[in-house]
């Protein structure tokens, strides 16, 4: 048996902001706890905010799906969007052994992404990209 | 949230409680360069009551430790425990800022003890 929510958000900060609270009261309604609720609401966050990031001011009326379904073993997130093509798999790594003086305090967020979803996944088809991200429950 | 603890040693001592996310960055961010960065000395920041931490934060935490640094000064993490543990050394927080487990080894790492 599974559960599902969708939330539909304008790219924007203030407007993920709002909904950020409610998809952790989702989670947490559907006793999901540890560190799967953590990795959801982390991928969701770096996700959202990197497209926000990438959206030109003209653009920040667009909005994007988020998408939580809960089952028993599992937590998968689905964050659909019309941005350009964009695939997280290719950013640049991370240097995580670079000393303070060398490091920039953004270009975190798609590293935690890749390395703390159990499993990852991105396809872009009829001009829509879509991330799956599955967080183990146990 | 963020709360400020007045040493006599010179050090700043400040504690980040509850969650770091979007909203909960958009509150401390200004305040916690105030009473880091601003104050241009030695900073233990408690992690202790941190539940959750993301990119955003992290960036806010490297940007306030180079601040220190290039005004001579470190800065250590302090007490960060289980999913918030992973992340800040699943993205090398820990590479660039000390952490320590408790009060105590910070000082000693600050040199202090």
């Amino acid at each position: 048996m599974s559960t599902a929510a969708q939330w539909e958000v304008r790219l924007d900060v203030a407007a993920f902001a709002a909904i950020e609270p409610e998809i952790g009261e989702f989670l947490s309604r559907q006793g999901v706890a540890g560190r799967a609720a953590y990795v959801s609401n982390l991928v969701i966050e770096e996700i959202v905010r990197n497209l926000i990031a990438h959206t030109p001011p003209y653009a920040d009326e667009e909005t994007i799906t988020v998408a939580l379904t809960v089952t028993t073993r599992m937590v998968t997130v689905v964050i659909e969007d019309e941005r350009p093509p964009f695939n997280p798999f290719e950013g640049p790594e991370l240097d995580v052994e670079a000393p303070l003086e060398q490091r920039r305090p953004g270009g975190m967020g798609l590293h935690l992404v890749r390395n703390l979803a159990d499993d990852l996944t991105y396809e872009n088809s009829s001009q829509r990209n879509r991330l799956i991200a599955r967080v183990s429950r146990q | 949230m963020l709360q400020a603890t007045q040493r006599t040693d010179g050090i700043t001592q400040v504690a980040l409680v509850g969650r770091l996310d979007v909203s909960g960055l958009h509150e401390v961010d200004i305040k916690f360069h105030g009473a880091t960065a601003a104050r241009a000395q030695p900073a233990i920041i408690d992690l202790t009551g941190l539940d959750y931490i993301a990119s955003l934060g992290m960036g806010m935490l490297i940007s306030c430790a180079q601040s220190l640094r290039r005004k001579g000064h470190s800065m250590v993490l302090v007490g960060a425990k289980g999913d918030v543990d992973t992340a800040l050394r699943s993205a090398g927080i820990d590479q660039a800022i000390p952490m320590a487990p408790d009060v105590d080894e910070a000082l000693r790492v600050l040199g202090k003890a």
